[in-house]
């Protein structure tokens, strides 16, 4: 249960729905788009962070999660 | 409620339980409340609290002595960085919002990767330093609980990625619509709002459109939220597909009425005067400091030429337009040139931010944030004057609010850029001759020193309040 605090928010039943459904969703080409860059060594640096995903029964794969960018960067 | 002697709370800082700020004999604190006291050990010893503070993500603190508290229910008591200048997403330029968005989801992404997470996700979380986006909010972070959604993906939704969308994909001007909306932009509106092919784009589409339909689906809804269980692989790629979705957002800062005006401006001088304008500029900033620790608006900014030489002079600047595109240049060519000395941002003097929230005192107004030593008008007068009918006493009173000194351009009639903005209509301004001019500059004013602009017939006037 959360903590009564965490509850400031108004945690909207439509948001939490749609969140899971939506997370179900790009979960897929997430994780073969991270797989596809770690495979050619892309997204490596000391700023990487891995999750192994022992927690999803989905799958087993590796999360590589994008290096964090330097903030003002990537402006188009 | 009643402040203790000397010490008054934020206005601003009242939604979140776990804490709030105030103010101590000119000091920012922050108390935390025993309900949070856990949490908050966790993190402030947590490896991501120094990870987001060395990569300057996240405002540092130190601790301070309880004895510093507000009052009787504190736990602990921090005293974060000073933030030079408290701006507000309604004043950001595309990119800023844009930046403050990413900020917000790479922290968020390390926080999961560390076994936390953001329990709210405010753009108000964010203040820049110069053009660095920074998280400001100590008490944002929470354990993650095992399979947890994120609670503020809804509104990380309203405040960040609908009206994101709503500036690339309709008009970068409906960015102001969060002076209206402090609480985000809901997505019922920005889903009615935004084209229709927005639908079939599949961040957009699900972020915005789906998000819409289903809060509409389960308005009335009597489930428990913390029912909804999402694995962590889940959760970062949704925080992934949210940053995909924000990136995938673009937009071009030209066509607007503003963008190349500093070069049409700059153009109508002639031969040695632009450079004379600058030197004489440079000299009366100079004569204004020293800049070091020191504070200089540029009201009428435009793409940042002048603002640049205060920033060389040491100052901390604040750069304003009204133009969103002039704005936003400045603001990437800062990115370009790694300099972090000068803020950007988007105002119309003529209509600046006011007082708003709750009481009309959550967000500070423009002239309630008034902290320059000095501010600088170069080419702005005849605008306000002429362009929006304001009387010249009037902008004397507003500079003379802003700050103790001024660096003022008189532009008279004549002026290829005065004419322009006399050619389409009537000419009602009477007032507006240097006699005018210097009669309402008085009424606040003394003149420290005018400065012909050699090769012009323009003025530069070093002003000092009464």
């Amino acid at each position: 249960m959360l903590p009564h605090v965490f509850a400031y928010l108004d945690l909207a039943t439509g948001s939490m729905v749609v969140q899971a459904a939506i997370a179900g969703i790009v979960v897929v080409p997430v994780l073969a788009r991270n797989k596809i860059r770690a495979l050619f060594g892309r997204h490596k640096s000391t700023d990487e962070t891995t999750l192994t995903s022992e927690v999803d029964a989905t799958t087993d794969a590796t999360l590589v999660v994008a290096p964090v960018d330097a903030p003002g960067s990537d402006r188009s | 409620m009643t402040a203790p002697e000397g010490a008054s709370r934020h206005p601003a800082s009242w939604r979140d339980p776990s804490g709030f700020i105030f103010r101590r004999e000119g000091s920012l604190l922050r108390q935390i409340q025993p309900v949070w006291l856990e949490e908050w050990t966790a993190f402030r010893e947590s490896a991501l609290a120094k990870r987001l503070v060395l990569g300057g993500k996240l405002l540092p603190w130190q601790d301070a002595p309880l004895s510093d508290a507000f009052d009787a229910s504190a736990a602990a008591v921090i005293r974060p960085d000073v933030v030079p200048f408290i701006s507000y997403p309604y004043e950001w330029t595309f990119g800023q919002l844009r930046d403050a968005a990413l900020l917000t989801l790479d922290v968020q992404t390390t926080a999961l990767g560390m076994g936390w997470t953001l329990k709210d996700a405010t753009a108000y979380n964010v203040q820049f330093q110069g053009i660095r986006p920074v998280l400001i909010d100590h008490l944002s972070f929470q354990r993650l609980a095992p399979d947890s959604a994120w609670v503020a993906y809804q509104q990380f939704c309203e405040h960040f990625l609908a009206p994101l969308a709503l500036m690339s994909r309709r008009d970068v001007r409906m960015g102001r619509m969060l002076r209206d909306q402090l609480n985000g932009i809901p997505l019922d509106l920005a889903a009615s709002l935004l084209p229709g092919r927005t639908k079939l784009k599949l961040g957009l589409g699900a972020h915005v459109h789906l998000h819409a339909r289903s809060q509409r689906g389960h308005a009335g809804d009597a489930r428990k939220p913390t029912e909804v269980k999402i694995s962590l692989t889940r959760l970062t790629a949704l925080v992934e597909s949210l940053r995909g979705t924000i990136k995938g957002l673009t937009w071009d800062p030209a066509g607007t009425e503003w963008a190349d005006y500093a070069d049409k401006d700059h153009a109508s001088y002639q031969g040695s005067a632009a450079d004379a304008k600058e030197a004489i500029v440079r000299q009366l900033l100079t004569e204004a400091g020293p800049g070091a620790g020191r504070m200089c608006w540029d009201l009428g900014a435009n793409t940042g030429r002048f603002s640049r030489i205060a920033a060389d002079l040491g100052y901390r600047v604040v750069s304003f337009d009204i133009d969103p595109a002039a704005a936003e240049r400045h603001y990437r060519a800062l990115g370009a040139a790694d300099r972090t000395d000068t803020t950007p941002l988007v105002m119309d003097l003529a209509d600046p931010s006011p007082g708003l929230g709750w009481a009309g005192a959550e967000r500070s107004s423009f002239v309630e944030r008034a902290n320059a030593d000095v501010i600088v008008g170069l080419a702005l007068v005849h605008h306000l004057a002429i362009g929006r009918n304001v009387p010249l006493p009037m902008v004397m009173d507003l500079f003379a609010d802003l700050a103790p000194q001024a660096i003022i351009e008189w532009v008279p009639r004549g002026d290829p850029m005065v004419d322009v903005l006399l050619a389409s209509r009537e000419d009602v301004f009477t007032d507006y001759t240097v006699e005018g001019f210097e009669a309402a500059v008085g009424t606040r004013f003394e003149v420290r020193s005018r400065t012909p602009i050699e090769g012009s017939t323009r003025v530069l006037y070093h002003l000092v309040r009464r």
